[in-house]
């Protein structure tokens, strides 16, 4: 009996195992079945966390004061502290209430840790992020910083404590939905950490692969041809930011294989993949005179262009808490205001785009210990770098450096990257100044450490009469050595490609309080043709800025309803040009194709998603750029290569009607003319346009093919919104490029000198990264309205009116 | 103890042990009922089910007063399921934790009987003096 009993209960304690331990483990990529569906640590654990309570006091070690937060109907926090320490703590804590997992994911994608948690299909984004070395860079910022002593490494300090302060406080259980699905913890925060984030940033605006695409372009080309394609200097109107004398004459010279640049697109194409956040970066900022708005103070807009993402890019916030008071937008991972007013100035910024980063064909010794340059050989560095793989086993990366920067590739050729990434360092302390700044030199020297990435500050102020406005494109600019024009890969061994210096900071594009009377940027070139100093060949086409000069020139007295209107402004300016001349040329073959030109004819230019005459538009744009330069490119061997931009094909069609480009070379017999070219684009559009939705055009709306998405950073659908139907498209100020637009106005926010609480901000997403919290895209809904929520702020706690706050939370020193 | 009240012992226990937020310790709850239950059957039946009412209990309280369901909606879509079987993740944890429950009362049983008493608790000869 004992003896049966003892079998029985073995084999008990057997089934008790498998049952306890099959539910425990993880099968395969599924997290545990058990942690899952746990009563109190599940995913319905999320629910209760929801909603923050409405009156709550916690104890967190590192304060020094109590904290007063109040969260408004949207979940945006005010923070009242006495010190900034605190008050940045207090921030650090918030975002990590909120944001914890975006954070964490953001960092791992800097730093080339994806793959130890999503596993091996992102193991290329991994190497090529720890091949450009942002964790080497962000470690030695991050101790330089500290070493410094400065506000910036205090701040770092008071806000990772927040942060830690968090993650101490929170059991496993309550921690966001992503760490349960993915089934790991997070890791305490540190200033590290903060910096590579912010390097992430830097890079996702500053890095850029262009020089390889076009070296590519001129090698199935020819280097006349690719510069047609790919002019010097934007052809047609251009709105910069500081017209002056320049240089004209460039040499260029292009050496790296198509292998190996092709080797570079496709690693760098992983990586953008690998976090969707600046897909498409690009902005609109304008600041308009006292002089000319009807109040007689400034007016100022900013708008950063995106990835459409949720967990939203931004995270609003107000904080006042010793020298700062100040509102906007916060990066998650970063205590600093990016966007936002001080009440006493305001800032935005928009991405200049200059070119940043130049590549290097290298030649190495056959051991490949050695770089050959001006004739002798140099040590090449080597980098081992451990990345962890889920579920598999560390890849051990080795990176080779060279005196230019990192070799992205050994294909066919070896080829480094040399980036001002590797100069990033006070970037944080010029916001933080930019935050505390008065007036417009204060705000001119906080921006001396600003270095990376470019960007185009916009600023306003309500001193004196109309207050002031300006603008300055802000950040490192290489000086290269000789005339060489660095839109290829350039010849490393030589030494006459170097990079001998930087723009000096006086001389960087500026406009303080111009006779125009207002100031504005949309990632146009921001100099005229004959600036001094080299800044880049690839900018925006510039047909957002043509459209912001446009209003802000029309509009001698510009209201607030006015600024607004303008930000969320929908007119194509592209079509304004190129739809007149197909309406010159157009010939209707029938009912159908004259319904179309009459709606085109009648078409006042603005994409909205009622418009028929928009989805023409577009389907005529996109068969008018295949119908000129399909053949060619075919025939070059550079099919799904880049077209050129709209611009050069306005310039072509309008300026330059004869080019060869026109001719379709498939037809030998034939020399066709750009008229034809119209028309043949045309019929195409049309036909398309009825084999996808038949022959009722009035049912061809814009917004049944054109939508705005917002994709969750894990891609998974039901924690996504969208798609919606929407206005806009690639060239309009309320920009939504491409039919399923995944990236656009970020943030938005309206600064009014004349009632500052009346100001207005919004952005596409909500406060909370928890998908069953009522703030998780609640700011979405505004946003896609056109609307924007209250932007205003309060000195002290006690004047917050009760209807604006939703939930209290007090930091108590522990 | 007869039946009801060795199942609202191991009830009482089920939901105590929930506070510590560790799924696996419900086998604790359906361990005790089982050296109480006179049979394997009646032990398994009892750990199982009540850590499965327990559990139940709290996920009833949960989804009525948080947007749990909602959260266990998501989990059902993200499986590439429709949001309308939302009941089924909760429904799986009770199944699991009848399970953990269950084989913690025929360990509870077997066990009790091998280190404590050779028969049923009921009808085990008294320690002797």
């Amino acid at each position: 009996m004992r003896r049966a009993n003892g079998a029985k209960f073995l084999l008990s304690i057997a089934l008790s195992a498998a049952v306890l331990g099959s539910f425990s483990i993880p099968l395969g990529a599924f997290p545990p079945f058990g942690s899952l569906v746990d009563p109190t640590a599940g995913v319905w654990t999320i629910g209760p966390i929801a909603r923050h309570p409405g009156d709550a006091s916690v104890a967190v070690e590192g304060l020094s004061s109590p904290v007063t937060v109040l969260r408004d109907g949207h979940g945006v926090p005010r923070i009242y502290a006495s010190s900034g320490e605190d008050g940045w703590f207090a921030l650090g804590y918030l975002h990590a209430q909120d944001r914890l997992w975006q954070m964490d994911i953001q960092y791992r994608a800097g730093a080339g840790r994806l793959a130890e948690v999503l596993g091996p299909d992102f193991l290329e984004a991994d190497r090529f992020f720890r091949t450009i070395g942002l964790n080497w860079i962000a470690r030695a910022a991050a101790e330089a910083r500290d070493a410094a002593g400065e506000l910036d490494a205090d701040v770092m300090r008071a806000y990772a404590s927040g942060v830690n302060a968090f993650i101490k406080s929170t059991a496993p259980a309550d921690l966001p939905l992503e760490f349960k699905l993915l089934d790991y913890r997070p890791e305490p925060w540190s200033p590290e950490k903060t910096v590579t984030e912010g390097l992430l940033l830097a890079w996702g605006l500053a890095g850029s692969f262009v020089d390889l695409e076009y070296a590519l372009l001129e090698e199935a080309f020819g280097p006349g041809a690719a510069r047609e394609l790919f002019p010097l200097y934007p052809i047609g109107p251009q709105e910069p930011i500081e017209p002056g004398p320049g240089i004209r004459s460039f040499v260029q010279q292009g050496l790296a294989s198509p292998e190996a640049l092709r080797d570079i697109l496709r690693k760098a194409a992983a990586a953008r993949a690998a976090l969707p956040t600046f897909a498409g970066a690009g902005s609109n900022n304008w600041a308009v005179h006292g002089s000319r708005t009807a109040s007689g103070r400034p007016l100022l807009a900013a708008d950063p262009h995106l990835g459409f993402q949720l967990p939203a890019v931004w995270y609003q916030a107000e904080l006042h808490a010793g020298p700062f008071d100040v509102r906007g937008a916060t990066f998650p991972g970063i205590p600093g205001f990016f966007f936002g007013t001080n009440g006493r100035i305001a800032w935005g910024e928009t991405n200049t785009g200059a070119d940043v980063t130049d590549f290097y064909v290298e030649t190495f010794s056959e051991d490949g210990t050695k770089a050959l340059y001006r004739g002798s050989w140099e040590d090449v560095a080597v980098h081992r770098e451990t990345i962890g793989v889920r579920g598999g086993t560390p890849e051990v990366l080795e990176v080779r450096e060279t005196r230019h920067g990192p070799v992205l590739t050994e294909e066919g050729q070896t080829v480094a990257m040399r980036s001002t990434i590797t100069e990033f360092r006070e970037e944080l302390k010029a916001i933080l100044l930019v935050n505390l700044a008065s007036n417009w030199t204060q705000f001119r020297d906080a921006l001396r450490t600003w270095r990376v990435p470019a960007q185009n500050f916009v600023y306003a102020d309500a001193d004196g009469s109309g207050g002031n406005i300006g603008i300055r494109s802000n950040g490192l600019f290489p000086i290269r050595n000789g005339t060489v024009v660095p839109r290829v890969p350039l010849d490393g061994t030589s030494g006459d490609a170097e990079w001998t210096g930087w723009v000096p900071f006086d001389d960087y594009p500026e406009a303080f309080n111009p006779p125009q009377g207002f100031v504005a940027s949309a990632n146009q070139v921001p100099v005229g043709d004959r600036y001094p100093y080299y800044l880049g060949t690839f900018w925006d086409d510039g047909y957002r800025a043509r459209r912001i000069h446009a209003i802000l020139e029309a509009d001698a007295s510009m209201t607030f309803e006015d600024l607004r209107a303008s930000q969320l402004d929908v007119v194509d300016v592209a079509a304004s040009v190129f739809v007149p001349e197909l309406l010159r040329v157009g010939v209707a073959r029938d009912a159908t194709d004259r319904s179309v030109l009459d709606a085109l004819d009648a078409w006042d230019f603005r994409m909205t998603k009622e418009s028929v005459a928009s989805r023409a538009w577009w389907s005529f744009l996109l068969a008018y750029r295949e119908a000129v330069f399909a053949d060619e490119y075919e025939a070059a061997g550079a099919a799904g290569m880049s077209y050129p931009q709209e611009s050069t094909l306005e310039s072509m069609t309008l300026r330059n009607p004869e080019p060869s480009w026109f001719d379709d070379v498939r037809t030998a017999s034939n020399t066709e003319s750009r008229d034809e070219i119209l028309q043949r684009a045309f019929e195409a559009a049309v036909d398309g346009l009825v084999a996808e939705a038949g022959t009722n055009v009035s049912a061809w709306t814009w917004g049944a093919v054109h939508s705005r998405v917002f994709d969750h950073l894990t891609n998974l659908a039901p924690l996504s919104r969208g798609p919606y139907p929407s206005e806009g498209d690639s060239f309009t100020l309320n920009v939504a490029g491409g039919l399923s637009a995944r990236h656009g106005p970020s943030w938005r926010q309206l600064i009014d000198f004349s009632d500052l609480n009346g100001s207005l901000a919004v952005y596409p997403g909500g406060q909370s990264g928890n998908p069953v919290s009522p703030h998780y895209a609640d700011l979405l809904d505004l946003h896609l309205a056109g609307e924007y929520a209250p932007f205003r702020a309060y000195g002290t706690a006690a004047l917050v009116p009760a209807a604006e706050i939703e939930s209290i939370l007090r930091l108590l020193p522990g | 103890m007869d039946w009801r009240a060795t199942f609202l012992l191991a009830f009482a226990l089920g939901l105590v042990l929930l506070l510590l937020r560790t799924w696996q310790l419900a086998f604790l709850a359906g361990f005790v009922a089982g050296m109480i239950a006179p049979r394997a059957s009646r032990a398994f039946l009892l750990g199982g089910t009540a850590v499965a009412f327990a559990w139940a209990g709290y996920l009833v309280y949960l989804f009525d007063f948080t947007p749990a369901g909602q959260a266990s909606g998501l989990l059902v879509e993200i499986l590439g399921l429709g949001a309308g079987l939302w009941w089924l993740p909760p429904l799986l944890s009770v199944g699991l934790g009848f399970l953990v429950g269950a084989t913690g009362g025929l360990t509870g049983h077997f066990g009790a009987r091998l280190f404590l008493w050779t028969e049923g608790p009921e009808t085990a000869a008294p320690p002797k003096a």
